[in-house]
């Protein structure tokens, strides 16, 4: 039973796959038409082949199951034959009846299935049939087309062939280009490579090769010090001057070949550029559409012509690079250079005359070179900043709102500055005010309000310029903080600002005020300047005429100075020290023969009045000469000869007044000569200190001459003072013959040889037939009734009770026939003190009253007179007031060198020489009177040229060795200072009045007659004053009158 | 907010530690030290410029005010260049700390000193603007005298009475304060003189005149002025003679005014010129039997 199930269903299947296989070669196809029915009878082969899959399926399952209950019914059967218990029998048998039901109704299920699967066999077969025809139908349409489409096919396949053949062709032909396109590639990259690193390598070398020289230049150059002799010169700095020279040389040629590199270079750049965009457009116009399906061929020609781009491209990057890389190179050549250049123009300066002369000798054609190269190289610099600060300003501004942003700063700036000038120029009268009112407040300029006003003019007329000048010098600050280089532009401004300040200054010092007013330039009263204006117009032309002609000058002067320095600088900077920038500075600097000529033929006529007051008395002819010549077609170069001549002797007179002769010269000088001799005889002089002050050892003829006392004339010691002596005889002869003013005074410290003087005068107007009265004022006669009686005497007059009075007294005199009456102390007339007045008032108003009858000489102490006069004028009451100066230096070193000759001792300087080593007796000599001279310079400058003084001090100078006098410094005795202020105020008293007693001193000074005297005891001990007459009046002695004198001075005690 | 609790103690104990030894840092013996140093060798030297100055302007008198204002700034920078190198020398290297205590300690010294931080800022004030300098004569409310010293803290004025008056710096910034000589040596000093009006008045200003004129104490180099007027004065109907001279160191202000009226007295007397008292008196003195500074009238010797 199984196997016959089992071959019914293999039947089933048998048949079912040859009908499927039957059908299929027979299956249309679908291109031949009839495509409904052929869908649908796929749809049903489909169909049917699912259906005997599923069937093959369920087949299968169903043998899987037969094979199980066939395995179980064995094993049922074995286990019958095994004869197994009954009850497993019975369930077994159980099982075995329920697999037999099963395997049946498996059976009707194939049946079932057999069936169907003839059902659908018929079915397949009914579809085949209708396949067939409709198969049959459409054979004789498709075999048609088919004919056409062989034809139509056969005939593009001809076509193809021949299109073929031509493609192969040309492809071959691109293939091959490709190929040279890439060999030429590879040759291109390799050979620029190799160029390319062999360049780089040399420039390395020569990169290395100047940072070698750099250092070394640099080293050396470091090693400059100040003040090189010339044979250091020579041998340092010239030596590497030239190596400078030389390689800055060598370095322009590197530099000269990098150049032709780049044009060699800009050329190929040039072509690579061209041929690349000619193959772009190219590409541009063959290839535009980029949506267009291209064939293999044109794909081909497209990838070719872009593979040529590309290599054109290649080439321009390549030559771009090494371009870059040249820049590079050249760029640090550059650097190599403008260090050569800064180095030379640094050594310039230094180098020897001989490499000077050398380097810029104009004959040379390798220094004009050099001058060429150094003028191209600045300009290049100077286009190459430009250009660079073009790209710096593009990148510090970045972009238009960064540009925008710097301009409103820019105007803000200027805004700012503007509101702040508009604000300051507001202030500028004030400040100016405020300043000249401080001005007023010092000592100094209160004193000299000329000066100190013109300060002032000076300060209005400066301080506006001065503040544009500040006001651009900040914005232009602000330019240079992006543009360096309009720092140059700074420099135009400076000049332009240093030549308006400094010709608004000469114009204040030159113009009058209300000529400047005139001009704009001044603030004056308008109604004050027209008043001076019309008075001075004509008065002031020729000085105005010279003003201009100053003012002209200076401009002159200052334009050419501004140009002299500020040009050849400029072309320095540019082009560096050369040949070119040498002869600038001397062709500016030969313009000065040009400003000259100028300046001089405008003040030819002053120059020549000048040089003939000047010079007539040492030159008479030269002096005429130049005043006939003068406005000859030479006369410019004479007169230039004579400025010369004449500025010699102004500088000198200038140097002489207000250097040499000035107090503070002589201090410095004498402080040095004592402070030198003092450390060279400081350890000498221990000891003998005591003994030289005191001069005991001296010999007493030899003190007695240089005693406080005028001389006995005539004398043979006295020493003459033309200017003095001659003023008063001068006066007398006007006197004389026009008997007027017959009145002298004459005023000196004590101690300055007044009486002398009186004395001398008194023997030359001996001459004379008048009577001579020659009196010395001894006592103090301060009261009128005194004054009255002594003028009785003086004139030999009988009291009366005519000239009881004043009037009558001096109508009295007015009847005696003229004489002469020298008064010496005339200061005993006065005293400080309420009613003091009274005595010397009489007299002076006597004198005055009586001169034209009587010729009057009276000596007075100078600080009386100084303090009279402070109180109230009196000057006016004499013909003439001479005031004695102090004797000069010669004068003094005369009077004491006289006396010393009068004695056989003759004073030894050789103590005061400094040591010198290996002198000969003419060198010595020569010391001795420097030594001399420097002594005498010290005891004038000390003494104050008071004579007494100098005397003093002269002999505690001298010391005696073995019966011979030595000069030795003299040591200042020092005044305690540290005394009460009443001590100060009785020496006041005894220096103002040349003599007093205590009472008279206690009177004056409001203080306790006690205290004076105790305090006059005082100053007697130490030597600082000393009684002089039997009234036991004080004086200050010469030993300490310097030093007293300037203490009160200095407190404003005494004046002078 | 912070947890206090137990375990945080250890990590306060740690900062606390920290920060003492910060503190223990900055201020060490060896710091301590030098600092005193520094103050010692200021206060030296201060001591000396001053000394110097003294000494040296002592003989001096035209250059005594000058140096004088000279030795108040030179104090003034001594100071201020010894507070530095202090606070320097504390605070080597710790500049945080610098800036800590220095805020702190400036808050708070601020405070706690605020008049005297004011006085010290109007010293300074002073030494620029210079209303009045060392050496003037000033009225500052009712104190009038000498100022001798601008100091850091107060202006020190010896009045006539020699007393020293200090006066914080800060009140000359809002008070008035009037300097009668303002940085000159020489002053003004204002004498008045009552006489009675049926007296001699021309000679009695011309003895006031000479009294002035023959002081000790005058200045010359400026004008002295007389002024002669009629006054009503609580006594009687007087003559005021009133005389302006300049004496010549503000030290004399008083010395001056004592001289030239001792002088102008004592001639008054001898020369029987009255004071403007409605009852008579006598006070005769032995001097005045001295004819000295009689004055003979010119008019009456003609008279005679």
């Amino acid at each position: 039973m199984k196997v016959q199930d089992d071959n019914s269903v293999e039947k089933i299947e048998q048949a079912a796959t040859e009908a499927v296989q039957v059908e299929q070669p027979s299956e249309p196809e679908p291109e031949l038409g009839a495509v409904d029915l052929l869908g649908n009878y796929e749809a049903s082969v489909n169909e049917l082949s699912k259906r005997i899959s599923e069937l093959k399926t369920r087949r299968q399952s169903l043998q899987a199951d037969q094979e199980k209950r066939q395995a179980r019914l064995s094993e049922l059967e074995r286990i019958l034959e095994a004869k197994l218990p009954k009850r497993v029998v019975r369930v077994e048998m159980k099982r075995l009846v329920d697999l037999k039901l099963e395997n049946a109704f498996h059976q009707s299920q194939l049946i079932l299935l057999k069936d169907e699967f003839s059902q659908l066999a018929e079915e397949n077969a009914r579809i085949q049939a209708d396949a067939a025809r409709v198969q049959n139908d459409e054979k004789v349409k498709i075999q048609l087309e088919e004919k056409t489409a062989v034809e139509a096919a056969q005939k593009n396949l001809d076509e193809a062939k021949d299109a073929e053949e031509r493609a192969i062709g040309q492809m071959k032909q691109l293939r091959a280009k490709e190929r040279e396109f890439a060999e030429r590639l590879v040759e291109l990259t390799s050979t620029r490579k190799k160029l390319s690193r062999d360049k780089i390598t040399a420039d390395e070398k020569n990169i290395e090769k100047m940072s070698n020289a750099e250092i070394g230049f640099s080293t050396k150059i470091s090693a400059y010090k100040a003040g090189f002799t010339s044979r250091e010169r020579m041998d340092v700095v010239d030596p590497v001057f030239r190596d400078l020279v030389d390689e800055r040389r060598r370095i322009r040629l590197t530099v000269d070949s990098h150049k032709k590199d780049f044009e060699v270079r800009q050329a190929e750049f040039d072509v690579a550029q061209a041929h690349f965009i000619t193959l772009r457009e190219d590409r541009t116009q063959r290839f535009s559409d980029e949506n267009k399906s291209l064939s293999e061929l044109e794909t081909q020609q497209k990838k070719l012509l872009d593979m040529e781009i590309d290599i054109a491209d290649k080439e321009r990057e390549l030559i771009t690079a090494e371009y870059k890389s040249g820049i590079e190179h050249l760029s640090r050549i550059e650097k190599y250079r403008d260090f050569l250049r800064t180095e030379i123009d640094k050594s310039a300066p230094i180098i020897s005359g001989v490499a000077s002369s050398r380097y810029l000798d104009v004959t040379s054609k390798d220094n004009w070179i050099d001058a060429f190269y150094g003028v191209e190289e600045g300009l290049e610099r100077v286009v190459f900043r430009t250009i660079g600060r073009f790209v710096q300003v593009d990148a510090v501004w970045g972009s238009f709102f960064n540009l925008l942003w710097w301009l409103a700063k820019l105007l803000g700036l200027i805004l700012l500055v503007a509101v702040g000038l508009r604000f300051f120029m507001r202030f500028v009268p004030r400040i100016t005010t405020w300043i000249t009112r401080k001005l007023f407040t010092q000592n100094f300029f209160a004193t000299r309000p000329r000066l100190a006003i013109k300060l002032t003019e000076v300060l209005r007329v400066v301080i506006r310029p001065i503040v544009w000048y500040t006001a651009f010098f900040f914005l232009f600050d602000f330019v240079a903080q992006t543009l360096p280089e309009v720092v140059i532009l700074v420099w135009v401004i400076d000049a332009v600002f240093l030549y308006l300040i400094l010709i608004r200054i000469v114009e204040v010092f030159v113009y009058p005020r209300w000529y400047r007013k005139k001009m704009g330039s001044a603030s004056v009263d308008e109604e004050e300047d027209n008043d001076i204006a019309d008075r001075s117009a004509d008065l002031m032309g020729k000085e105005i005429n010279r003003s201009k002609k100053l003012v002209w000058s200076a401009k002159i002067v200052i334009t050419f100075w501004i140009v002299a320095i500020y040009v050849p600088n400029f072309i320095e900077l540019v082009i560096g020290f050369s040949v070119i920038s040498y002869t600038a500075k001397i062709i500016v600097w030969s313009f000065f023969l040009f400003l000259f000529f100028l300046v001089v033929s405008r003040w030819k006529n002053e120059l020549a009045n000048i040089f003939h007051d000047i010079a007539t008395e040492r030159e008479a002819a030269g002096a005429d000469f130049v005043v006939e010549n003068k406005d000859k077609w030479y006369g410019v170069f004479v007169i230039g000869l004579a400025s010369f001549y004449v500025a010699f002797f102004e500088i000198k007179r200038w140097i002489s007044t207000y250097v040499i002769e000035t107090e503070i010269f002589t201090k410095v000088n004498n402080f040095l000569f004592r402070k030198k001799i003092e450390m060279q005889t400081k350890a000498k002089e221990a000891g003998e200190e005591e003994a030289r002050e005191d001069g005991e050892h001296l010999p007493p003829m030899f003190c007695e001459l240089f005693v406080n006392e005028p001389l006995d004339l005539p004398s043979e010691l006295y020493v003459e003072n033309k200017e003095r002596t001659d003023a008063i005889f001068k006066l007398f002869s006007t006197w004389t013959e026009k008997k007027r003013q017959g009145s002298i005074a004459i005023i000196g410290e004590q101690g300055m040889g007044k009486t002398t003087l009186l004395r001398r005068v008194k023997l030359h107007l001996l001459d004379n037939d008048l009577v001579i009265r020659f009196e010395t004022i001894e006592e103090k006669r301060r009261k009128r009734g005194e004054v009255l009686d002594y003028i009785r005497d003086l004139f030999e007059i009988e009291r009366s009770r005519k000239t009881q009075t004043f009037d009558g007294l001096v109508s009295a005199v007015h009847e005696q026939p003229s004489r002469i009456i020298i008064l010496d102390d005339c200061h005993h007339f006065f005293m400080r003190q309420i009613g003091g007045f009274d005595g010397l008032e009489l007299l002076l108003n006597f004198v005055n009253l009586t001169d034209e009858k009587h010729f009057y000489i009276l000596a007075f102490n100078k600080f009386t007179w100084a303090y009279v006069n402070r109180v109230s004028p009196r000057n006016h009451y004499f013909g003439s007031v001479v005031e004695f100066p102090p004797w000069s230096l010669n004068e003094l070193q005369e009077i004491i060198e006289l006396r010393c000759a009068e004695t056989a001792y003759l004073p030894s300087f050789s103590e005061l020489i400094l040591t010198h080593e290996g002198t000969d007796s003419t060198d010595y000599f020569v010391e001795v009177v420097k030594t001399s001279n420097g002594y005498f310079r010290y005891l004038q400058e000390f003494s104050g040229g008071n004579l007494s003084v100098a005397m003093c001090y002269w002999l505690r100078s001298l010391h005696n060795e073995n019966n011979e006098l030595r000069v030795s410094l003299f040591s200042r005795p020092k005044l305690w200072t540290a005394m009460a202020d009443d001590n100060w105020f009785v020496l006041t008293a005894i220096a103002q009045h040349g003599t007093l007693s205590a009472t008279e001193v206690s009177q004056v000074a409001n203080l306790e007659v006690g205290f004076c005297a105790l305090a006059i005891n005082y100053f007697v001990e130490k030597q600082i004053c000393v009684f002089c007459d039997e009234h036991e009046r004080a004086m200050l002695t010469p030993l300490f009158f310097r030093q007293v004198l300037k203490h009160l001075d200095n407190s404003n005690y005494l004046y002078a | 907010m912070i947890d206090f609790s137990i375990n945080m103690l250890p990590i306060i104990a740690q900062a606390e530690t920290d920060q003492f030894a910060k503190i223990l840092e900055i201020i060490n013996v060896a710091k301590l030290s030098q600092a005193a140093f520094i103050i010692f060798m200021a206060w030296v030297l201060n001591k000396f410029l001053a000394s110097a100055f003294d000494k040296f302007a002592e003989g001096n008198a035209s250059l005594r005010l000058l140096l004088k204002k000279v030795a108040s700034f030179t104090r003034l920078a001594i100071f201020v260049s010894a507070a530095v190198l202090v606070v320097q020398t504390m605070f080597e290297g710790q500049d945080e700390a610098l800036l800590g205590i220095g805020a702190t300690l400036g808050i708070g010294i601020g405070f706690a000193l605020k008049d005297t931080l004011s006085s010290l800022m109007s010293g300074v004030l002073i030494l620029i603007d210079q209303p009045f300098q060392v050496g003037d004569r000033v009225q500052f409310g009712d104190t009038y005298g000498e100022v001798t010293e601008i100091g850091l803290r107060s202006v020190r004025i010896v009045t006539l009475d020699d007393n020293e008056v200090s006066i914080p710096n800060n009140k000359f910034l809002t008070d008035v304060v009037a300097s009668a000589n303002s940085g000159a040596l020489n002053m003004m000093v204002v004498m008045k003189f009552y006489i009675s009006v049926t007296e001699d008045f021309e000679l009695a200003k011309r003895i006031v005149y000479e009294a002035c004129i023959t002081s000790k104490y005058v200045f010359l180099s400026k004008p002295v002025t007389m002024h002669v007027r009629d006054q009503v004065t609580d006594v009687a109907y007087a003559t005021v003679i009133i005389c302006k001279a300049y004496v010549i160191d503000t030290r004399y202000e008083s010395a001056f005014q004592t001289d030239v009226t001792e002088r102008v007295k004592r001639a008054f007397r001898k020369n029987n010129i009255s004071h403007p008292y409605a009852r008579e008196f006598s006070v005769r003195s032995s001097k005045w039997d001295d004819q000295s500074e009689i004055i003979e009238d010119p008019k009456k010797e003609i008279a005679e």
